[in-house]
Order: C-alpha cells, then structure tokens, then sequence
C-alpha cells in the first residue's frame, strides 16, 4: 500500500510517502525552491519523494490532500461577507489564486503529477492530529492542536487509541492562539508565519512574574479565557478577520504605541509584550491540557499545530499538567500534515494496523559520497578525503575546540524546521564568545536570539535541569529546559538570558556519527555540548544539497565544511567567496 | 537548428508579443470580473444575512463566524459562558466523505 500525503496552498508545503505504513520520505517544498515556507504546491518534493521510493506515480495507491479546500474557502467567502464592502481589497488579492489552483486540486493533481487515482481530501486539523498520534510511541494518546486556523477549527482536542482517531472538542476562526500569537509577531515588527521563534526568544528578555509584567493584564483584556482553557478573543483588538493588518488602533493604543517597524529598536516594552503573550499563550495551553486530561484520564497526550513548536511551553508541560509522558513530531506546524493525512488514511480509512514510530527525523534528501566528489570535482572545488571516520571525527572535534565555525552536511536531510544535526552549523559551545562570533560572521541575526546546544541523551540531565525520563520530543530540538546553574558561565554561548536552553539531546541510534562527534568534542574541550545552528544564509531554508552548502559556506565566514566523507576549506576556495548579508532577507 | 526553426522562433515572438500587449487586458479584465463577483455576489449574501437578524450566514455553518463576532460584546470578558468549547458530534464519515473536497 503506497499513499503521497500532500499539503500545501496556505504555507510550509510538503510531500511525505508512507509504504506498507512506513514513512519512507517527507520533505518540504521550501528546500528545493529555496523559498522559505513556500506555500506552493510541492512538485518538487513528491518527485523527491517517489525517487528516494524509486517508484513512479502510477504505483501510487491514492493521495491524501491535508485539508477539505471547499470548507476553507467557505470560511473565507464568509470573512468577505461579514466585512463587506470592505474586503474588496483582499477578496481581490485572494480569489485568483483560490479559482484557478485551491479550488481544483484533483485537478491541479492530475495536471501537475499525472495521477488518477482516488485522492483523499481530511480535515486540517486531523491532520494535525495524525500528524502527532499515529507516528507517536502511544498506543493511546490524548490529542491537542492548536494553530492559526485550518478550516475553520483553530484549537482541537481529541484521543487516538490504536488505529482509531477522534477530535471531540473544537474552537473555531476567528478565535485562535495561533492568531493571537501572530498579532504580537506582527506588532512587534516581525513577520507573520516565519518569525514567531523570534517573539519567544525575545519573551525571555520580559517581565516573567505575571504581577509585575505590565502588559500581562493587558493581554489577557484582549482574550477570554475559562478554566477549562476554552477562549474567545475581543474582536476590536484585531483586524485579521478583514484587513492585512493584524493588531487593530485598539490593540496598539492598548500596549502603548503604534507597531515597532522592522528596523527600530528593541525596547524594554517590547520585550514585556513578547514575554506578556508567552505567559497567556502558556496560561491558554496549560488550562487545555488540564481539560483534555480531566476529559481522557490518559498519562499521554502529543501536541501538534504550530503553536506546539513553541519549545519555551513545551519544556514546562510536565510540570505544568497532568501528563507523563508527551510527544510532538518534529514538523509539528502545516509542513507535517502530509504525513499525517498520509498516515489517517492508512490507519483510520483502510485499517491497517500501526508498526511506525517517527524516531528517526532523517526523511529528506543525501547523497552518495560518489555524488559529492562528482559535484567538487566539476566545479573544481579544492577538498580533501577524510582517511577514515575517526580522522573525520577527530579533525571536526578538533576544528570545533579551535573555535572554527563549521559546516555540517551529513547524511539524509531533517523533517522539519530544525536543523538537528544532518544541516548544521556547529561550533564551540564552550567559548562564552561563540554567540557574538557566530553572529558577527554567520548569521547576523538579532542579539536577543539564543543558540541551540546539541548534547548526548545521556549527558542531558547533566547539564540541564530537564524531565526525567528525557520525552522523546527532545530529541527534536522541541523543548527548553534551564541549564543548570553550576554549567551557566561555561555554556554562556548557549544559555539564553533567563538561564534556559533549548535542548537537542542526540541518540546514537538516530545519527550516529553526530552523536560520537559531540563525544568527541567532549574529549577535548571537557564540555560534552555543541551549538548547532541551521545551516542557511538568513533569510534563506536550510540548505538541501551539497552546492547549497558550498554557496552557503562561501558567503558567509564559515571556516569549513564537513560534506559527507570530504573537507573543505574556505580559505583554500576564496575566489567563488560571495557577501550572502548583502542579500540577506528577514 | 531545425528546418523549421525560424518560423517556430518568429511564431513563439509573435505569442510573446501578444500575451505583452493582452496582459494589461487581462488585468483588467480580472478586475472587472472579480468587482462584480464581490459587490454583486458577496454583497447579495451579506444583505440577506443583515436582512434577517440571529440568522447564519448563508455559507457558513459555525456558530463564531465573522459575522457572529458582531454581535458579540466588545469585551467578552464580561461574559459569562462557562465555556467556549464546541463539542464535535462523533459519527463516522463513509468513504466517499474523504473523498469530497468539502
């Protein structure tokens, strides 16, 4: 049984292929048009995805589309009547797009792929939802999603058990704690769908006591929040439902001034509203785990929806609810739908009985050593052959202690929006300075932005105050722990400001070549941690292939890059050396 | 290059010329077509719905669409709902279901 879960249209568009109920490739659509979150119908990536199967289209059973598009557009057609005249402008924006591609997707399907066969259309957030049981290690699990908006649903709780998968519980468009979430992104000056990372990251700068956060009252004016952790949102506070914009005249009068500009500063009152929305995201979420945990009585329970990569809220789940054990997959926002639908439709609609678990995040595109050479030598790049794998680890651990920024492209690509070690950059988490050099250099990214440590599973509790036994989404870069007070001053580089960290604790069995490299380096700097950065020029999706590497090396001031068996270093290639902050986006 | 290949080129410019000059046309064309689809179309389902107080909008089926939030109270603070969960009804869908795109 071969079924292509697909989602795109909205953003973060992506393609998974499950086989005879094995996820065997998923990729999203952005790494190969090199269009961060690019909502485009994702060619490129089924083409990915029956090459890695090496399967054409036709062997395909049927495909599972991640939401109904009629519902949605629905939705959208109810917006521009309840607002109407004045919607002109966005029902203009809007229709083309939704007439000749979003409304003919069986079509778009036969055109664009060639294949005739039964597609599948789920809701958005059983997908979600799929997204997180079925690849889960719970026979049974109770279910949260909670993002901007599918169809109409914007919050869902549920229960898997086995094979069965049922949402019970909803709250619908236009009251949303993704929205919400967004509405502050936007005010702040970020953007919208891509920068919501950054309001947390800048949260942690805030007032944390919600009695002394002078926006915390404030935030919670524009949301109504029962014990249960059902919600409304006061409309006036928002021009989402009609308008381009998100926070309304009210809202910004509300927080004390017009939204920041993108090229502003960063004010301490910008920090208490990101760590305002923070506190009521969590207050929101919590308050739901607690309801959907009195409703199922389950001691697990998997979050999915943008909202659940929000790893600052994940980290405290165990201590906040119920709960015992959590999962979250590791592209838990729209990209990891298609797994999902792909998955409801194996499972909930044939029933098949369940044998995957997602432990192993690697899902997208590698290349054979032998294509790796044949890419450096056609581009007569100057490289060196690792003799061995302990010389490569040895090298890259020694590289790393050197304080040497390096580039990490090894084996399949991550699913998700993480980089956990496959399309890294790494470098010295030891180094206090590591931070601002990292920034100076590479990455150019705003200073309130922590870097992420990678350790070994079992050295976690070592350095970080995390839940034990260690969940599993850890793993996955998903959730953020304090580092321990005694480790603070040594892992400066990647102690956020209120001593936390988001933690990627790295199984051997996962990559086992990452895992012995941060052994490695903890031989010989003494501290078993390295910080793993994406592997991209800001502004642009982690690279996918070994040029996208070799371009990104070269237009940034990474020292080296460690390409599968190969070396090379930038100083030895510095005539195709390029400015990548000159292009750089947001 | 084929026998043919400067009359393909010649025709292929031709094509280019005129999708250049027809696309202001189109674009207008849109416009006109998508003015009518909103203010006829759009604007005759918004006056029913307002013609006819506490109903729903004809295409929606969710009891907090837009149009609902009107009517809501500007602080919803004050309300006192005890909860806003909209309980799901649990009936299985046939096959054919899934596969309608709505």
């Amino acid at each position: 049984m071969r079924i292509l879960g697909l989602g795109c249209h909205y953003h973060d568009a992506s393609a998974a292929l499950l086989i005879d109920g094995q996820i065997v490739a998923a990729v999203d659509e952005e790494r190969f048009t090199r269009m961060k979150h690019d909502p485009s119908f994702p060619q490129q990536a089924v083409e990915y995805c029956l090459r890695q199967a090496g399967i054409g289209i036709d062997d395909l059973d049927a495909i599972a589309f991640y939401e109904k598009p009629l519902v949605k557009f629905e939705r959208l057609l109810s917006q521009h009547a309840g607002h109407y005249p004045f919607t002109f402008g966005t029902f203009r924006k809007a229709m083309p797009s939704w007439i000749t591609e979003k409304l003919r997707l069986r079509r778009l399907v036969k055109k664009k792929l060639g294949f005739e066969g039964e597609v599948f259309f789920l809701d958005h957030h059983l997908s979600h939802a799929a997204g997180a049981f079925y690849p889960s290690p719970f026979d049974e699990a109770a279910v949260l999603t909670v993002d901007g908006v599918g169809e109409w649903t914007t919050t869902a709780l549920g229960m898997g058990r086995g094979t069965r998968l049922e949402l019970t519980h909803e709250i619908r468009f236009p009251d949303s704690i993704g929205l919400l979430y967004s509405t502050v992104t936007a005010y702040l000056g970020f953007t919208v769908n891509n920068s919501e990372y950054k309001v947390m990251g800048l949260s942690a700068y805030g007032e944390k006591n919600r009695a002394r956060n002078p926006y915390y009252l404030k935030m919670r004016e524009v949301i109504d929040l029962k014990a249960d952790g059902s919600f409304r949102l006061v409309r006036s506070y928002f021009d989402y439902e009609h308008a381009e914009r998100m926070p309304s005249k009210k809202f910004c009068d509300l927080f004390g001034g017009p939204p920041r500009k993108p090229e502003e500063p960063v004010t301490r009152r910008h920090e208490d509203v990101a760590a305002a929305v923070q506190l009521v995201t969590e207050d929101a979420v919590f308050a739901m785990l607690r309801e959907l945990h009195r409703i199922t009585q389950c001691p697990n329970v998997v979050l999915s929806g943008g909202v659940a990569l929000n790893s600052v809220m994940n980290g405290k789940i165990l201590s906040e609810t119920p709960f015992q054990n959590v999962w979250i997959q590791p592209n838990s926002g729209d990209g990891g739908s298609s797994m999902g639908a792909a998955l409801f439709v194996y499972h909930a609609l044939m029933g098949n009985p369940r044998s995957y678990r997602l432990e192993n995040p690697f899902l997208g595109p590698g290349y054979t050593s032998q294509e790796v050479e044949a890419f450096l030598q056609e581009r007569g790049i100057v490289y060196h052959r690792f003799p061995s794998r302990e010389a490569l680890l040895q090298d890259t651990a020694r590289r790393i202690a050197e304080n040497e920024i390096v580039g990490w492209f090894q084996g399949r690509a991550e699913w998700g929006p993480r980089a956990l070690g496959a399309r890294s950059i790494l470098s010295n988490a030891g180094n206090p300075e590591m931070r601002d050099i990292l920034n100076l250099k590479v990455k150019h990214r705003e200073a309130f932005r922590p870097f992420a440590p990678s350790v070994c599973a079992e050295e976690a509790a070592t350095y970080f105050e995390c839940d034990t036994p260690l969940p599993p989404a850890a793993d996955f870069m998903l959730m953020v722990y304090p580092v321990r007070p005694e480790w603070r001053d040594r892992l400066a580089a990647v102690t956020h400001v209120d001593g936390s960290g988001r933690l990627q604790a790295v199984q051997r069995a996962q990559h086992p070549l990452y895992y012995d490299l941060i052994r490695a380096v903890g031989e010989v700097t003494g501290v078993g941690v390295v910080i793993n950065t994406s592997f991209n020029v800001r502004g642009e999706p982690i690279v996918a292939t070994p040029e996208q590497a070799y371009r990104c090396m070269m237009g940034t001031a990474i020292d080296c890059l460690v390409l599968e068996e190969f070396l090379i270093l930038r100083s030895e290639n510095l005539r195709d050396a390029w400015d990548a902050e000159a292009l750089a986006g947001d | 290059m084929q026998p043919n290949g400067p009359i393909r080129n010649l025709l292929r410019k031709l094509n280019n010329g005129l999708l250049v000059v027809l696309k202001p046309l189109q674009i207008v064309n849109n416009f006109l077509f998508l003015a009518v689809a909103y203010f006829v179309g759009v604007g005759i389902s918004s006056l029913l719905y307002r013609m006819g107080p506490g109903k729903k909008m004809p295409a929606s089926t969710a009891s907090s669409s837009p149009s609902e939030a009107k009517s809501l109270k500007a602080d919803a603070s004050t309300d006192t709902t005890d909860t806003y969960w909209r309980k799901l009804p649990q009936v299985s869908r046939e096959r054919n279901a899934w596969l309608r795109p709505f």
